[in-house]
């Protein structure tokens, strides 16, 4: 089991329950630096901005056009005094976030002064200016565009690819090495010390039976985590999610100008099912339908609506989904606008500008709800159990059985969908090995 | 008002925006109009920047009409990104711009231009308030408010109109702002006082923005927490249904409560005939007949 140990060491996961941080935990637990060069990119200013508490959010704005430093009293005058506490939560999570830094005023009291990369580029998003991170606008209308049912479809294909390739069943493509060595490094899958192909972990079970957005928000943290070694910057990657995020549901952008890191991650998303790409015939770098387009502008289609991103745009049809504290609230809160969490990772799928219909919450939420009050890893631990064993025991076919109904039982509601269709091939493997 | 303390998951704002050519300050200076709907824009863009589910309306109040900037009633632009904003301020921002010339231009020529119709577009945003909470999700919470720019000068010809606004905002739990410009309106700051909304007069045109995020950004839960301009004193003097005059003194209708300035033995509103025979000069002792 050298080869198993081995990822585990590198498992930077260490407990069985998997972290799931929101978007400020995230980036506090990032350098200075590191967020210096994220505070470049207007969309993500933005999303930190949404994020920030309510009375944080109003002394950026009121900062945000003033120039010199303001005196820390005055920012404490603005506070009525019962609110005390909370405007000094404010300061602090200002401070951590590095949005404003101390400055001193002339005559030496203390200040803060907004960042100036942070200061400049929620003005952008705001008023305008600065670049475009697509050059959408030179795009003709397309010809083929792709609806929004069509583009949900597209994803949830795609993001099951990577879960039935978890699971192991045989009847999919398979996925990319990149793919596979971002779930070994999160530890969601292992090395089998026979064979050496990649198997599921205990905490590759957990995952499967979260849900979606979660899923693609925790893979997405590793991916990142991964990103600089693989020379991709961490930063640009963040930047263009966000971008993603901000941009409309079933609405072509244009890949050009794009660089080659960024392409290779957009190809990607592209396998996530978080975006869409038609097919690029290779000519002359970009790609075109013969003769309608110009060439250089790729088109790719913002898919995946479940967007698990913290922070991003308007989601008129989410159901929130706390984080562990609400097991049922999927199936009890009403299907739209649910309030903004203020922490927690938000876990329904988003719908932006163009969809504004109703999703139908994904069968993972209701399974959670479903399970009740029997303690989730028990299922995985038979599984693995299960699994470890070999051979055509009827000792084990006993107990490949147990493993198949501690599964099926978790389910004890739910309609045909995604999670029960790969949960029954999951047994089907067991007890079909 | 009712919910006060309790965040909202969703908050309406609605904006009037006041375009009278008849302002003072844009027959003092044209351009002023430009550099009053950028701040405007860029307030209602920050209100959306709040939080994602943040709703808008805007609504552009003429002489001869008024009518929604944003959102336009048929099927919205087709922006692209020309720059770093958020794609939907600028759908805003274009939106708004196109259909105020628009409503400009539709201005009828020949009239002199008179009252902005302000109670009207208060009208409008009260019912598309009451629109968007029918279609909203039950149990979401949303908190609505309306802020009115303007620089007309009080006018008590909409009196009935306004009061009836009032009294229904206040019923709706809808906050009414109001941020002037130019001239001290007592009128609707009356109205601020009824439905617990802020007034202000500000000094100067160039802060407008900045006063704008100050005082009118928070919302209506987030405002006890922030120290913001008082209420000051209020004029509730009301204005005669007769000659639209604001008086202290008056006469007021058993029936339907309407206010004059002169006796008259039957009520012009709800057509009661008084029995009362003339005002009462002098009390005098009626001799009961046997």
């Amino acid at each position: 089991m050298s080869e198993s140990s081995k990822s585990k060491s590198l498992n930077l996961n260490p407990s069985p329950t998997l972290q799931c941080k929101d978007l400020h935990e995230y980036l506090k637990s990032r350098s200075p630096q590191f967020l210096e060069t994220l505070y470049n990119y207007p969309t993500i200013c933005l999303a930190v901005y949404r994020e920030l508490p309510e009375l944080a959010r109003h002394f950026v704005i009121r900062l945000l056009f003033v120039e010199q430093p303001v005196p820390q009293a005055v920012v404490t005058s603005w506070v009525s005094q019962t609110y005390a506490k909370e405007q000094a939560k404010a300061c602090t999570t200002l401070s951590e976030l590095s949005v404003w830094q101390e400055a001193p005023i002339p005559g030496g009291m203390p200040g803060w002064m907004l960042a100036q990369s942070f200061k400049k580029n929620l003005k952008v998003s705001l008023l305008g200016g600065g670049r475009a991170w697509s050059m959408s606008s030179s795009l003709e209308p397309d010809g083929k565009a792709r609806d929004v049912s069509f583009l949900d479809a597209y994803a949830l294909e795609r993001w099951e690819c990577v879960l039935h390739y978890m699971v192991g069943s045989a009847q999919t493509e398979g996925i990319s090495a990149d793919a596979v060595r971002i779930l070994l490094h999160a530890g969601l899958m292992t090395r089998d010390a026979e064979d050496g192909s990649a198997v599921i972990t205990r905490a590759g079970f957990q995952f499967l039976l979260l849900s979606t957005p979660k899923q693609v928000w925790l893979f997405l943290q590793h991916y990142l985590h991964t990103a600089e070694r693989r020379s991709l910057s961490a930063a640009e990657c963040l930047a263009f999610l966000y971008q993603l995020s901000f941009s409309t549901l079933g609405k072509d952008y244009s890949t050009e100008g794009m660089s080659n890191n960024m392409l290779v991650f957009l190809q990607h998303l592209r396998e996530f099912g978080l975006v869409y790409q038609r097919k690029v015939p290779q000519r002359g770098g970009g790609r075109g339908e013969p003769g309608v387009r110009p060439p250089g502008a790729a088109r790719w289609h913002h898919g995946r609506a479940d967007h698990p991103l913290p922070g991003a745009a308007r989601a008129p049809a989410d159901a929130e989904v706390r984080d562990g504290r609400h097991p049922v609230g999927v199936d009890a809160a009403p299907h739209r606008g649910g309030p903004d969490p203020p922490v927690g990772v938000r876990e329904e799928p988003l719908r932006l500008h163009g969809g504004g219909r109703l999703q139908p919450v994904p069968v993972a939420g209701r399974l959670r709800g479903a399970a009740g009050p029997r303690p989730r890893g028990r299922g995985a631990e038979l599984a693995a159990r299960a699994r470890a064993d070999h051979g055509g025991d009827p000792r084990r076919t006993r107990r490949r059985q147990e493993v198949l109904e501690a599964l099926l039982q978790e389910q004890l509601v739910s309609p045909p969908g995604r999670s029960t269709r790969l949960l029954s091939l999951l047994a089907n493997k067991i007890v079909s090995e | 008002m009712a919910d006060d303390d309790v965040p909202s998951d969703s908050s309406l704002l609605v904006v009037i925006v006041d375009t009278n050519p008849n302002q003072r300050y844009i027959i003092e200076d044209p351009k002023m109009l430009t550099n009053v709907l950028d701040a405007v824009v860029a307030f209602s863009n920050s209100h959306l920047m709040q939080k994602a589910s943040n709703e808008l309306a805007v609504i552009g109040c003429h002489f001869h009409k008024s009518e929604y900037l944003y959102p336009s009633p048929g099927k919205p632009l087709d922006v692209r990104q020309i720059d770093g904003q958020y794609e939907l301020f600028t759908l805003v921002e274009k939106t708004i711009k196109m259909r105020l010339v628009n409503l400009i231009k539709s201005q009828p020529q020949e009239e002199k231009p008179g009252e902005s119709l302000l109670a009207g577009a208060l009208a409008l945003g009260l019912c598309f308030i009451a629109r968007s909470r029918r279609s909203a999700i039950p149990g979401l919470r949303t908190s609505s408010r309306i802020l009115v720019v303007t620089g007309s000068a009080d006018t008590a010809a909409q009196y009935i109109n306004y009061m009836n606004v009032f009294f229904t905002a206040q019923k709706e739990q809808v906050l009414i702002d109001v941020c002037s410009v130019d001239k001290h309106l007592s009128l609707l700051q009356q109205g601020c006082d009824i439905t617990g909304g802020l007034y202000l007069k500000i000094p100067s045109l160039e802060g407008l923005l900045q006063y704008l995020l100050w005082v009118f950004l928070p919302e209506a839960n987030e405002r006890s927490k922030l120290v913001l301009p008082g209420r000051g004193r209020v004029d509730y003097r009301a204005a005669c249904f007769c000659h639209r005059e604001l008086l202290t003194i008056g006469y007021v209708c058993s029936v339907c409560l309407s206010v004059f300035c002169k006796f008259s033995p039957i009520c012009t509103t709800c057509h009661t005939v008084f029995k009362i025979g003339g005002p009462p000069i002098k009390p005098k002792k009626k001799k009961m007949k046997v």
